[in-house]
């Protein structure tokens, strides 16, 4: 039920589909042995989403002096994006800081509204609000000018 | 929308999952049932050992005991006979009586 969700920002967060569906099935699985600690507060894909995100940092730090693999997000290419701006949107969504690429992803990606994002992330609604502005805005510019050209 | 919108959307609409994936539910589904067995496994052996490890503690005394209380049930045997003789003729009689009835 809350798949889509979880991956489709796994996915983006993570810029690789094998790595984001290891991680959403470990997150069902971290998630079916402590629903005794869900109370409620937050919405329950928020919490789910918080439980990916930190299993995600994880894998993101592990990474970290790793090689970056190129652009390996798969599955149906639309047309409405072409391979070059495609691949400057990657680099520009890749150069955001890990906590914007997570907001942007789960706002952008996955619907998330401001305030469940705030809750899967554990971050201000404000400093949500801004990662979200902030990130789409350099997205929007690259795109601008890779259009322009 | 303008177009480089339109074009956003349509880069994040690309990494967006299905809505429904049974292999990926289903892979989620063995997964938790495979954590489940092997809960249930861990649980199984530890009362396991707990048993065990009760009757290695306990059954030397336990073995000890046992001739005194062989000799305690072979005294009473006789008035446990005469008991059971007589709860059995209250159950009939008792049974009688509702059929009468």
């Amino acid at each position: 039920m809350h798949q889509q969700a979880v991956r489709s920002f796994l996915r983006r967060a993570l810029d690789d589909a094998d790595d984001a569906d290891d991680v959403a099935q470990e997150t069902f699985l971290a998630a079916w042995s402590r629903l005794w600690r869900y109370r409620g507060e937050a919405s329950f894909r928020s919490w789910l989403c918080a439980i990916a995100w930190n299993k995600a940092q994880s894998l993101l730090r592990s990474r970290g002096r790793a090689r970056r693999r190129e652009a390996a997000v798969e599955g149906p290419r639309s047309d409405g994006v072409c391979a070059d701006a495609r691949l400057d949107l990657d680099r520009a969504f890749k150069s955001l800081k890990p906590d914007e690429r997570a907001a942007v992803a789960l706002c952008l990606a996955a619907d998330f509204s401001h305030a469940e994002a705030a809750e899967a992330l554990r971050l201000p609604l404000g400093t949500v609000k801004s990662h979200v502005q902030r990130g789409r805005a350099k997205l929007l510019h690259v795109l601008g000018e890779a259009t322009d050209e | 929308m303008s177009d480089a919108e339109d074009k956003l959307a349509a880069y994040f609409a690309e990494s967006r999952a299905p809505s429904r994936d049974m292999v990926f539910e289903l892979t989620v589904a063995q997964a938790i049932a495979r954590r489940r067995l092997m809960i249930d496994a861990a649980q199984y052996a530890a009362g396991g050992v707990i048993v065990a490890a009760l009757a290695a503690a306990a059954g030397p005394s336990l073995l000890a005991g046992a001739p005194q209380l062989l000799a305690t049930m072979n005294a009473a045997g006789p008035a446990l006979a005469v008991v059971a003789a007589l709860g059995a003729a209250l159950v009939w009689l008792g049974r009688r009586g509702e059929e009468e009835a």
